[in-house]
């Protein structure tokens, strides 16, 4: 009995503080949205507002959701196409070079986000490697700036999100698997399609959750890399709270940004649960 | 044949993509010209500068502070949740379990909004101002759910066994934690007190919205500094913020290969 006591009181601590700093902060998002910017930039809560619904057509926030939509697409897609085979590739190494590929590929995961994205500026501005070796085939002086070095960017910090989870599926797969398949006369490439691919779908849904939903709702790499001008839905939110002080409208955004989460994940949870049957 | 070719050149073309613009940062970190584009020779210059500038080092005094705090309470918080989850099991705690990915989840920038305006709104009741209080706690209320998630992978069947075992041989509840809960989640517990702190340490844009003036934390200033250019200064910074977050996080993957072989 005094044993059951303790063990409610260790987590105890922490679920009120979670409750009191994350829980209840979230719900003040919903009442934010139904609020009203007054001309003094505070925000007014005498009564529900729609402001905030009404703004989303007159910003023209439709084009941003939609570019961001696409741009985390091709995202998703360029890390997908070379994320895979580097999955497949270390999945055959042997143990220590499989280990030291994991390794060099974790480091980026977890490492300075910030320091990542600046390196990634020298690459494209102007007189940078890149910008040179393109400048070759098309007439640019400065890569920095463009929806290019945007996505560029993006796929070079989120490419591990997808790698990781893909090996891990791959991993798991065995091989006397793949070895039946050949004894009953696939050739390679339907067991690679109907053995390979097909059980490694799970870690495929899950890089494609990982990449496109921080893709979609990235502040500070279309901040540095597609500069000021070029609006995505995380530094539209963020210019409505620090610039334009539009709480209510940049609240509602940030819950658009959640919302496509939600979704995403659900669809992650549905694969899992089919697999599971 | 030709399929081992192409995997290979995109195995090498990942690594490339992924070290190269990290190598050329470090690299012109040390090159005496202003200009990136040209090597005139090494020097130390940009980063005695550094250590000269008086808000760089209040930046870093903040995020210090910020970074060391935040990881103690998330880790009080966060190994207290996760042994508890661990014991108990009914309809709270399910629940619990579901809703401590949240905030590991959550897109940084509706975080961040949230943090806000939860403050600006209880400012209008309570003496709260904006800096390193509101930030401290920001940071924490993202980094308990990592602590939780990465401690209570490692609370498994075996060391339910051990903590039985411990307890038919008259251990009570405090000896059980001492001398078998804690030795066994040992390396997990030294990995996520290195990921919280390397966490906090690089967060950017939750730290932007909550903190206020006199109390920017170092990534946020340089942040700033990065928005205005590619500049030796944010070179060398940046360049010592990632060997910093390198040398951690190298710490937390041996850490925890370590305890996948034991």
């Amino acid at each position: 009995m005094t044993r059951n006591k303790l063990n409610n009181i260790l987590g105890l601590p922490g679920i009120i503080f979670l409750s009191i700093f994350f829980f209840t902060p979230s719900l003040f998002i919903f009442r934010y949205i139904f609020g009203s910017r007054t001309r003094t930039g505070k925000t007014s809560f005498d009564k529900i507002y729609f402001d905030s619904f009404s703004q989303l057509l007159d910003f023209n926030v439709v084009p941003i959701i939609n570019k961001s939509v696409v741009t985390a697409f091709f995202v998703t897609l360029i890390c997908f196409v070379v994320g895979y085979p580097f999955a497949y590739y270390i999945k055959k190494l042997s143990t220590t070079m499989k280990y030291f590929s994991l390794f060099l590929i974790s480091i980026p995961f977890l490492t300075n986000f910030l320091s990542r994205t600046y390196s990634w500026k020298i690459l494209v501005s102007k007189n940078g490697l890149i910008t040179k070796y393109v400048s070759m085939f098309y007439d640019v002086s400065s890569l920095l700036f463009t929806d290019f070095a945007v996505v560029l960017g993006m796929v070079y910090v989120y490419l591990p999100f997808m790698i990781l989870p893909i090996f891990t599926s791959l991993e798991n797969i065995e091989d006397s698997l793949l070895e039946s398949a050949k004894d009953l006369y696939a050739n390679p490439f339907k067991a690679f399609y109907y053995v390979t691919f097909k059980l490694s779908l799970p870690g495929v849904i899950a890089g494609v959750v990982l990449t496109f939903i921080p893709s979609l709702g990235a502040y500070i790499i279309p901040q540095i890399l597609g500069g000021s001008k070029s609006m995505y839905l995380g530094n539209f939110t963020v210019l409505q709270f620090i610039q334009a002080s539009n709480w209510p409208l940049g609240s509602l955004v940030s819950l658009i940004i959640l919302l496509f989460m939600v979704f995403a994940i659900n669809l992650l949870f549905k694969f899992e649960g089919q697999r599971n049957l | 044949m030709n399929r081992t070719v192409f995997l290979k050149l995109n195995y090498i073309f990942v690594l490339i993509f992924i070290y190269l613009p990290i190598f050329l940062m470090v690299g012109l970190s040390f090159n005496e010209s202003k200009y990136f584009n040209q090597w005139t020779g090494f020097t130390l210059q940009w980063y005695e500068q550094l250590f000269q500038n008086q808000n760089i080092l209040n930046a870093l005094y903040n995020s210090m502070i910020v970074a060391v705090v935040s990881t103690f309470l998330s880790i009080l918080f966060g190994f207290g949740i996760a042994l508890y989850l661990f014991r108990v099991k009914n309809r709270f705690t399910s629940f619990v379990e579901k809703f401590i990915y949240v905030p590991i989840v959550i897109p940084d920038v509706t975080m961040a909004a949230m943090m806000l305006v939860f403050f600006i709104f209880l400012s209008n009741y309570l003496e709260i101002k904006l800096g390193i209080a509101t930030t401290i706690i920001s940071h924490t209320a993202f980094n308990i759910s990592f602590v939780t998630v990465l401690i209570g992978s490692k609370l498994t069947r075996k060391l339910r066994v051990l903590e039985e075992v411990a307890s038919d041989l008259y251990a009570n509840h405090f000896q059980v934690i001492k001398q078998v809960t804690l030795p066994f989640v040992m390396p997990a517990l030294l990995a996520s007190i290195i990921l919280s702190f390397v966490l906090s340490f690089d967060e950017v844009v939750i730290s932007m919205f909550v903190t206020g003036p006199g109390s920017t934390t170092l990534p946020v200033y340089v942040f700033s500094m990065i928005k205005k250019g590619v500049t030796p200064a944010v070179n060398s910074v940046s360049s010592l913020m990632l060997i910093f977050s390198l040398i951690l996080v190298t710490g937390v993957l041996l850490l925890s290969r370590k305890d996948n072989l034991k």
